[in-house]
């Protein structure tokens, strides 16, 4: 990881959103944002529900078309354009793990064919050999086989993410987009989902670009953060700076509001925090 | 089937009874029905209950509950055609629709309001005015009708699944949205299809046979429940009223337990989607 | 005030919520009831205003001021849901009726429920806002739900929870809806509003850290039972309960920036 650790392996360049909510109102999702993401490394985007941190983990993986900016991935462009084969080549360097386990798998069909189809969709495996793989996966994941042919309502919440993990990686990415990916865990799964994903970026080299709002969890997976607020980055650096000694108000409001042992809401810092942020 | 049982509860079973009597008596009548129901004699008119003809007979002579078994088959298939065209063709819209979204959603949507504006039985007899009166015109006709109906319960159904990971993940994949349609889509929002089909089938029932009772859909001598119904009005004013009664009371029990048991399942597929 | 005692629910033939779950709030106390999710912490509350899910069976017995107040039925049931024991939802948007004022919601509460003049509750809906920390309460006093943000209706649903000056706060999950900025300032508003009335609460949440920093005591709940009970230093210096621990350590406490250790360096 050293050797490789100043390659980017996403670029975002000036990348901007806006939403038309009404006949003459609109909200800038996002707004000239820029970042890098190294190789092999987990960036965690940070903000608050219409920070624009949801739109931007959208636009990576194709889901949204960016009004202007550019987004590449291993040194190559990305179409601004989504049509399906765009789609099937991108989804081979970027997958997603999304925020829901409940939604995330078709709850009629064994879990195993949620794996199965983005196995088909990007190799030339048989049937056997892609059951096979599905087993190399689940185990990498932490599921055992007899899960292959489980319903999701068979299977935990903590269970169920990890199919989706699975999912993800099927595919062979380099950069996996996670989207609130633990935000529905209690925390104990969390716990262990962080520590899953934290492995297995070692171990399948991957990237990530980790969109939550909670900086617990942003502690406890991220090299580096990006702080976002109202489609804006208002603080970017390593996980230990932002943490430590953050400079932007709205930064140190987030920080001084996160739950902690020993920690108390206090109103009045808290509005004249917000007295800074909106100065 | 023990969870089927307990969702319907004990009147949805009652109601399932009488739906599989009323189908194996149309299934059956060629077997069961002791006479022809289209042939009476005039010597045998206005027969009380016997043991001989259960329900009588009717202005014509002819066996009543014959009539009645045989009648069970054009009033059952003509709602029959309607549902099952109707599920088809309006899930096809509704998913057509909620796949593509954007420009083909609107458009879709715009042509279902406008076919919404028609009343259901006006549209019918239109068809019927330009094609001829029989149980096809009006079914087809009121199939049309119907569509609208169906396609927008499952599109905003469908709509609300689209936007789902499971669905939005093979998306991702650059898998061919027919097949995620096909593989994901439609079996999520199928038990909806079922309960719409099972409650038109009461609705469809009541209005093709209003259809035939303005002798706009099944024609004499053949045997319907809504025919009898209007055929028996003369008898009725001559004080034999089992014919329009029998028939009516048919329907209304019929249409019932569709109505019910269609409900019954609408919310075993609310609790489907929880799950 | 309130005991809970060996309180057990089971739904349907084989289905067991809670087993044997038995606590104590005294007066003005707050007590915080953490678990996660499907551990019956929020069963628990829901038994005490009797709103359990349909089908339920439940055992044990749960009195308010030595009232029984499982065997409570009709008017005397509506009193206390009206007069002594107050409750806050996790969504406050399926709490307030969509097509109705802010106004409404809160006059309603007064009036209907404790049968003070529209008057005075007119009046009372504004004190009650400007308690809940809200500036500009004739605006949102003549706001529709969907005008205002979670954050400003979870505080009307605050500020109309206290209006009865109720003895004990239920408060289920109240910010889990909230982002954290928010969820921080709804939870201070909360517990000024508790020392002010001297109100005791039963907080139920699944954050540990959020509980004890309003708590005065927290019992740890898992699989339908409470494992331990104790002062929130306690819990977290030193839990007993293997449970207990692995919720500690599922947070690890590395995150120690605050204003304060901003001024000092």
């Amino acid at each position: 990881m050293t050797t490789a650790a100043h390659t980017p392996e996403i670029t975002v360049e000036a990348l901007t959103k806006t939403f038309h909510t009404g006949a003459k109102q609109h909200v800038k999702a996002l707004d000239n944002v820029t970042l890098s993401v190294d190789k092999g490394s987990c960036l965690a985007v940070v903000g608050e529900s219409g920070s624009g941190k949801t739109t931007l983990a959208r636009i990576i993986v194709g889901l949204e078309k960016p009004d202007s900016g550019r987004v590449s991935v291993s040194g190559e462009p990305v179409a601004a354009r989504a049509n399906r084969r765009e789609l099937r080549r991108r989804a081979r360097d970027i997958q997603m793990v999304f925020q829901d386990p409940q939604s995330s798998l078709n709850r009629r069909l064994p879990v195993r064919v949620a794996v199965d189809e983005v196995l088909k969709a990007h190799s030339h495996l048989s049937r056997a050999e892609r059951r096979a793989r599905c087993i190399e996966l689940f185990t990498l994941v932490g599921l055992e086989e007899r899960f292959l042919d489980a319903l999701p309502s068979e299977l935990s919440g903590g269970q169920k993410q990890r199919v989706a993990i699975a999912r993800a990686l099927a595919a062979n990415p380099a950069v996996i987009v996670l989207d609130e990916s633990v935000a529905a865990l209690d925390v104990t799964v969390q716990a262990q989902i962080l520590e899953l994903l934290a492995e297995l970026r070692q171990s399948q080299n991957l990237t990530y670009l980790f969109i939550t709002h909670d900086l617990s969890v942003v502690q406890m997976i991220a090299d580096q953060v990006v702080v976002m607020r109202r489609g804006q980055i208002v603080e970017r650096g390593t996980t230990a700076e932002v943490l430590t000694n953050p400079q932007h108000p709205y930064t140190q409001l987030l920080l001084a509001c996160a739950p902690r042992p020993g920690w108390k809401p206090q109103r009045g810092m808290i509005q004249k925090l917000r007295e800074e942020i909106a100065s | 089937m023990k969870q089927f049982a307990e969702r319907m509860g004990a009147l949805g079973l009652i109601a399932c009874g009488v739906i599989a009597v009323v189908v194996l008596g149309a299934l059956f009548a060629p077997l069961i029905a002791p006479y022809d129901p289209t042939i009476g004699s005039v010597t045998q008119r206005y027969q009380g209950m016997s043991f001989e003809h259960l329900f009588g007979t009717d202005q014509a002579g002819r066996d009543i509950f014959s009539r009645l078994l045989w009648g069970a088959r054009s009033s059952l298939t003509g709602p029959l055609i309607v549902v099952g065209i109707t599920a088809v063709f309006g899930t096809l819209i509704a998913l057509t629709a909620v796949w593509w979204g954007g420009i083909v959603d609107s458009f879709l949507s715009r042509v279902l309001d406008l076919l919404f504006a028609f009343p259901n039985l006006l549209l019918a007899m239109l068809a019927i005015a330009v094609f001829g009166p029989s149980l096809t015109t009006a079914a087809l006709a009121l199939s049309v009708a119907y569509i609208p109906y169906s396609a927008r319960v499952v599109r905003s159904m469908a709509m609300r699944e689209r936007n789902l990971p499971y669905i939005r993940s093979p998306e991702l994949q650059g898998i061919p949205g027919i097949v995620i349609t096909g593989r994901h889509l439609l079996p999520n929002v199928a038990p909806l299809i079922v309960t719409g089909a099972t409650i038109n089938f009461g609705f469809a029932m009541i209005e093709l046979a209003a259809l035939s009772f303005l002798g706009l859909g099944v024609q004499p001598p053949e045997a319907d429940w809504g025919l009898m119904v209007s055929s028996g009005q003369q008898s009725l004013l001559n004080g034999y009223p089992a014919e329009s009664v029998l028939a009516g009371l048919s329907i209304v029990i019929t249409v019932a337990a569709f109505g019910y048991v269609g409900e019954r399942l609408g919310g075993r597929a609310a609790a489907g989607r929880k799950a | 005030m309130l005991n809970i005692d060996n309180l057990s629910l089971t739904i349907g033939p084989d289905l067991q919520i809670l087993r044997d779950v038995s606590l104590a709030v005294a007066a003005g106390e707050a007590v915080g009831l953490v678990g996660e999710s499907g551990s019956g912490k929020s069963m628990t509350l829901r038994s005490i205003l009797q709103i359990e899910p349909a089908g339920s069976e439940v055992t044990g017995t749960i009195t308010f001021d030595d009232v029984d107040v499982r065997g409570l039925t009709g008017e005397a049931l509506r009193r206390m849901r009206a007069n002594d024991v107050s409750m806050i939802a996790q969504n406050p948007h399926a709490v307030l009726n969509p097509v109705l004022p802010v106004e409404r919601y809160l006059i309603e509460g007064m009036h209907d429920a404790q049968g003070q003049p529209t008057k005075t509750a007119k009046i009372r809906a504004g004190e009650l806002l400007e308690q809940v920390g809200i500036d500009a309460v004739d605006r949102v006093l003549r706001s529709y739900p969907h005008q205002l943000s979670g954050g400003m209706l979870q505080r009307v649903v605050i500020a109309g929870a206290i209006a009865g000056r109720p003895r004990l706060m239920l408060a289920d999950e109240p910010t889990t809806a909230l982002d954290v900025t928010t969820q921080a300032e709804v939870m201070a508003i909360l517990d000024e509003c508790r020392h002010e009335l001297g109100m005791a609460m039963l907080f139920v949440t699944h954050d540990l850290d959020l509980a004890a920093a309003v708590c005065d005591r927290i019992a740890v709940m898992k699989d339908g039972e409470i494992v331990e009970i104790g002062l929130p230093e306690q819990l977290r210096d030193n839990p007993q309960h293997p449970y207990t621990r692995a919720l500690m350590e599922s947070r690890p406490a590395g995150l120690t920036w605050t204003p304060e250790s901003e001024a000092t360096s």
